[in-house]
């Protein structure tokens, strides 16, 4: 190949982003005739991604997709998804926004203070469910009480405090110890993280999609390593990925379910809470979101044009 | 002089690793007896208190001669040849150490200009700690520095 | 091309003298230049690896060692000891593995378990008749308990590497360190009748009870550390600050060997021991980094593949090259470089990793004890006064007994996994 991009990416390699990544790569080397090639170290060879975007930013990497949430540490407002105002809605609602004049607007933020491309529209983990082991989880309200590990972030925490839960932080290995000793009695993750460490032989029983908030990833490449190629391979890069994002996000969906279908045979009951149930929970998330705008630095034009864009 | 240096980097790296000690313990038992109470800035404090106390302690670790090498071969050599040796290790030890410093600070400087703050709800700026990167790597630097200026110069250090 | 420059650089600085902090580092700082990599990114390496909760446990079990070391715990355990096998032949030989295996519930680290004991058994020894060599090598390999039995240093930094979850690692030491205990105490045994070895003075009533009581403070350290890891109510960074504050509290009120003016000088004392270590992890891994980058692991993988290795195979090949590394470098270092290179191949093989990290650690225990560099080497030497030759001399037949162990541990997964299977569930 003439030209070589690097990717780091901190997911193992069943993980659907690594899996959809190398389909990208074969369709970059495809179009390109073999004169662009992607090379990906995977499992955090090179970087975890908390570290991916300044290593971007750095020039020590060329492209990396680290989730919206992680690059809050340099721009506040790519805390966006995890906003009250994101609660409950569905993947339509929020690829309306995102994809649209606001998600244009936090990508030129990014692009202005890290000095890196977007490469385009953020590709998808899917929403976080939460899970317990013996209180069932039917309502938002059925959380109340609960010791819940959560990753991180302060509007995390936020959202569970507000709900009346206790969010505590465990690395992610000792995760089925403290559910077997009590030191948490629920958790929120994804229906295939829970599968792919066999939660269910760790206690867990119930499970809620409430949406609390999905996870995405977004595409930055080092502005450098972007302008070092020629034009059509630009071209090439930034329409193939575009071309493949829709398919990627329906196949996120698709191993989500997936994984709900192989918890449910062992033992995992999901259940899918009322449209009313949401709008209640989301009502008494919003009390708490201009605080929470404030604590985290983001910009109030951006909110208001974010509230705009998703109509709540 | 040297007297007070000494007393300041034990009074602070002390001091240092006394608060992380405190606060880690802090943190267990209030999660404890009052888990709503808990902080999300714990873990991450306690990072920065270790982390700047370690690298306090650089230029007593050269020093002391506390770190890890292998000495069977030098052992059996000449003084001569072994103080050509203790030469070298100490312009190899100002090399690098004043490359990573040199290092540290690009990566300081760039936190700076980002903006970097810590995911938690303090917002820790993240320069104050990376600074500990090059002030540690620093005071490598300058001890590598000193006994090279002792042992050229043939005076004890 | 690069890599076998670096490779041989590598060796002729480590034989030059230069500390292998400062090698890695430098070797780092090497390919970073020659690969035209921006330097800012070096210095990210650097405060990216030293931004790790798990590793805040490392100064904080040290520091808790470093307090005991000090403070008369030692000196308890080894009287308790001495009081139930006093009137055995090699009394204090048994005394000694007693005492460490306690020991090294207390603390992570092998160098601060031998010093420790050392410290207060070796004069005794001396003073009774034994051979020096026979009492440096009882407490050297007695010591590695330190790294097997949890908590430990070794696991607790392995763990990091691989993401694996550090308390299922510590129960996994349990078994094997136990049977170390009893094939050390077998030897000691045996030594100590084929010698004619003394034994004891007895103890009346009151003085044996004393002596239990007396221990019990310290016995109480392990039980709160253990105990609070194992029903959840700590994290382990969370362990490690109690076990400090702890052994801290026991040593100032109980055993009263350090006064309040000592406090800030045994912790920044326990720093500077942390500092020796974590100079070691960040040279190592931002030069693993690069290692990872150049696809060495790759090449790795893909040669062990082409090979056709079965997972049986692999270990012997793996624990050969633990051996000879373990010869050359520290421990930490050892774990540091090696590790991150055949992780992806352990998965590959379907190994368990808890079982390839007590593999690991036996291997590093051995390391300790092996010249040229053998951290509880230099430590008896320095403790016993005595020259390296004698110390090795009397490490032979324990370095022995640990290769038989090391097969074993190796050939038997159930031995390692079957606790943390036991109290975790099984995967
Ligand atoms: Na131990
Ligand atoms: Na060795």
């Amino acid at each position: 190949a003439d030209y070589k991009l690097t990717v780091t990416l901190d997911t193992s390699p069943q993980h659907v982003r690594n899996v959809w990544l190398k389909d990208f790569a074969k369709a970059i080397e495809d179009k390109s005739s073999g004169r662009l090639e992607i090379e990906i170290f995977e499992a955090a060879a090179k970087y975890k991604d908390s570290e991916a975007a300044a290593a971007v930013a750095q020039g020590a990497i060329d492209i990396a997709m680290p989730q919206y949430q992680l690059i809050s540490r340099f721009v506040p407002e790519s805390d966006f998804e995890q906003l009250p105002m994101f609660y409950g809605l569905g993947r339509d609602e929020i690829y309306a926004a995102v994809d649209g004049e606001v998600g244009q607007d936090l990508h030129k933020r990014i692009e202005d203070k890290l000095r890196v491309k977007v490469l385009g529209r953020p590709i998808d983990l899917g929403f976080g469910t939460v899970f317990s082991t013996d209180v069932e989880l039917k309502t938002p309200a059925d959380l109340a009480g609960l010791k819940v590990r959560v990753p991180g972030g302060p509007a995390t925490v936020q959202r569970y405090e507000t709900m009346g839960s206790v969010p505590v932080q465990i690395s992610w290995p000792d995760v089925p110890q403290a559910l077997q000793t009590g030191t948490v009695s629920s958790l929120w993750a994804t229906q295939e993280s829970v599968a792919s460490a066999k939660l269910w032989d760790a206690g867990v029983k119930y499970a809620m999609e409430d949406r609390q908030a999905i996870v995405q990833y977004v595409p930055l490449i080092n502005q450098r390593s972007f302008d070092k190629l020629p034009e059509d391979l630009q071209t090439v890069l930034l329409s193939t990925w575009d071309e493949m994002v829709d398919g990627q996000r329906d196949f996120a969906a698709e191993r989500q379910q997936a994984a709900r279908d192989l918890n449910a045979k062992n033992g995992i009951v999901t259940s899918d809470p009322s449209e009313e149930a949401l709008v209640e929970m989301r009502q008494k998330l919003l009390a708490a979101q201009p605080g929470l705008v404030d604590e985290l630095g983001i910009d109030p034009d951006f909110i208001t044009k974010l509230s705009a864009a998703i109509g709540k | 002089m040297k007297k007070l240096l000494v007393g300041l980097e034990t009074g602070a790296t002390g001091l240092l690793a006394l608060a992380a000690a405190l606060l880690t313990v802090s943190e267990s038992v209030l999660r404890y007896i009052a888990p709503t109470k808990l902080p999300d800035w714990g873990a991450e404090v306690t990072i920065y208190l270790v982390g700047w106390a370690v690298m306090l302690s650089a230029s007593r670790l050269i020093r002391d001669r506390m770190h890890v090498n292998v000495e069977m071969l030098s052992e059996r050599m000449t003084p001569g040849l072994q103080k050509g040796l203790q030469i070298f290790a100490c312009l190899f030890g100002v090399a690098v150490s004043t490359c990573i410093a040199f290092a540290g600070w690009q990566m300081v400087d760039f936190a700076l200009l980002l903006g970097e703050r810590s995911d938690s709800s303090i917002r820790f700026p993240m320069w104050a700690y990376y600074s500990a990167i090059p002030v540690g790597f620093g005071l490598c630097s300058a001890t590598y520095f000193w006994q090279l200026g002792c042992l050229l110069l043939k005076r004890k250090d | 091309m690069l890599l076998t420059s670096v490779l041989i650089l590598f060796f002729l600085l480590l034989l030059a003298g230069v500390p292998i902090y400062l090698v890695l580092s430098g070797l780092a700082a090497m390919v970073w230049l020659v690969e035209g990599d921006p330097l800012v990114s070096l210095g990210q390496q650097y405060a990216n690896h030293l931004n790790s909760y798990t590793l805040v446990a490392v100064p904080l079990f040290v520091i808790a060692a470093t307090f005991m070391q000090r403070g008369g715990v030692a000196r308890a355990l080894i009287d308790m000891a001495s009081a139930w096998v006093g009137r055995t032949r090699g009394a204090l030989g048994i005394v000694c593995i007693l005492a460490t295996a306690v020991f090294a519930a207390i603390s992570g680290s092998s160098v601060a378990t031998a010093l420790a004991i050392g410290a207060v058994l070796i004069p005794a020894m001396r003073d009774r008749g034994y051979p020096i060599s026979f009492a440096t090598g009882t407490i050297g390999a007695g010591g590695t308990l330190g790294i097997l039995i949890p908590p430990s240093l070794a696991m607790l930094i392995y763990g990091i590497i691989v993401d694996e979850s550090v308390p299922r690692l510590f129960l996994a030491g349990v078994v094997p360190g136990l049977i170390q205990a009893a094939l050390l105490i077998a030897y000691v045994r045996f030594f100590a009748v084929r010698n004619n070895l003394p034994v004891e003075d007895k103890l009346d009533r009151k003085q044996f009870i004393r002596a239990n009581v007396r221990a019990m403070p310290a016995l109480l350290v392990p039980v709160i550390i253990l105990g609070g890891i194992y029903s959840g109510l700590v994290t382990i960074s969370e362990a490690a600050g109690l076990s400090a504050v702890v052994a801290l509290i026991v040593s100032l009120l109980f055993y009263r060997e350090i006064k309040l003016l000592d406090v800030l000088p045994i912790l920044a004392d326990g720093v500077r021991q942390t500092g020796v270590i974590i100079f070691i992890v960040l040279g190592a891994l931002t030069f693993a980094h690069w290692l990872t980058g150049a696809g060495v692991t790759r090449v790795l993988v893909e040669f062990v593949e082409s090979m056709d290795l079965s997972a049986w195979e692999f270990l012997i090949i793996a624990n050969l090259i633990m051996f000879i590394l373990g010869m050359f470098l520290e421990v930490i270092s050892v774990i540091l470089i090696f590790v991150p290179l055949i992780v992806p191949v352990i998965l590959q093989l379907d190994i368990d990793p808890i079982h390839f990290g007590v593999i690991l650690v036996v291997n590093m225990e051995i390391a300790l004890l092996t010249p040229p560099v053998g951290m509880n080497l230099f430590v008896l030497k320095s403790v016993a006064n005595t020259g390296i030759e004698k110390v090795i001399k009397g490490m032979v037949p324990y370095i022995i007994l640990m290769l038989f162990l090391l097969v074993f541990i190796t050939f038997v997964p159930a031995v390692s996994t079957w606790l943390p299977n036991l109290v975790f569930g099984a995967r």
